[in-house]
């Protein structure tokens, strides 16, 4: 019962975090601060690399929840990459996978976000 | 005479896997979830069934710990397996304020994620993976008992 987390600055204010192990009732205040730690920058966007994840309970979704919230709140982006089954079990029975935040692979949020980036600036220019 | 026999052997392939009592505090809880843990490993549970196991006595105990007795008040909490053909049957316990919390409100899964507030969400987790859940009052004692069925291939 340990969580590892590694974050990463991929661009600026573009973050990934990895999560490794289990994010449980004993765990979730290692990644409660380092989210906030990120959300407070503020970042612009991070990515959960939950290749790694073995578990999660409700007290780990709640973590995820309040950071979705907040990164919202600020206009930032959060997304979830690479879920284990169990752990895609476990965000379906809580209806909480989000439409348009959920990625196979980190690769592929990366290119999303290098998408969106490219529409942002194009749009500026016009 | 055959039915007895199927009754006796019922009787014996039902066996107590996993039995504990612990106070109800945040150090002993996870004490506890580790020595599960540590049971499902050596028990070779498939691990679709560890995994249920885990998150169900997670959310559970947790919830015991937390809110079976008033804030300051020590209590026990308990927690007994037995399994039989495959599946686990948990039983826990505590002496708090009677409680059903399969009555209590579900969350709001139709909100977005990031609109959500309150409780529920353990509970809502631990019904959707047991087979089956079922509470009762007995003896001055709050009892949940979950059937955990191995999944379908």
């Amino acid at each position: 019962m340990s969580l590892k987390i590694t974050a990463q600055e991929k661009q600026a204010l573009y973050y990934t975090v990895k999560l490794e192990g289990s994010l449980d009732t004993s765990t979730y205040p290692q990644l409660e601060s380092q989210l906030r730690a990120l959300i407070v920058i503020p970042a612009k966007a991070i990515v959960l690399d939950m290749s790694k994840l073995d578990y999660i309970s409700s007290m780990g979704l709640r973590v995820i929840f309040k950071a979705l919230k907040d990164m919202q709140a600020q206009g930032g982006w959060l997304v979830l990459s690479s879920m284990q089954p169990q752990i895609h079990k476990v965000f379906e029975i809580a209806n909480a996978l989000p439409d348009d935040g959920i990625f196979e692979t980190v690769e592929e949020a990366d290119a999303y976000y290098d998408a969106m980036q490219k529409k942002v600036r194009e749009a500026g220019k016009k | 005479m055959s039915l007895l026999y199927i009754e006796n052997a019922k009787l014996f392939l039902m066996q107590t896997a996993f039995s504990a009592t612990i106070a109800n505090r945040d150090d002993e809880l996870l004490e506890l979830l580790e020595r599960l843990e540590r049971f499902a490993h050596d028990a070779q549970l498939p691990s679709g069934m560890a995994f249920q196991l885990r998150l169900v006595t997670e959310e559970i105990l947790t919830n015991q710990v937390k809110y079976a007795y008033p804030p300051g008040a020590t209590g026990r909490v308990s927690v007994d397996i037995t399994s039989s053909l495959g599946s686990l049957r948990l039983e826990f316990g505590d002496e708090g304020t009677p409680f059903d919390p399969l009555k209590a409100p579900p969350p709001n899964l139709s909100l977005a994620p990031q609109q959500r507030s309150g409780g529920g969400l353990g509970i809502h987790l631990v019904k959707s993976l047991a087979a089956a859940v079922e509470y009762r009052y007995a003896d001055g004692r709050n009892i949940l008992s979950v059937t955990l069925a191995p999944e379908e291939q």
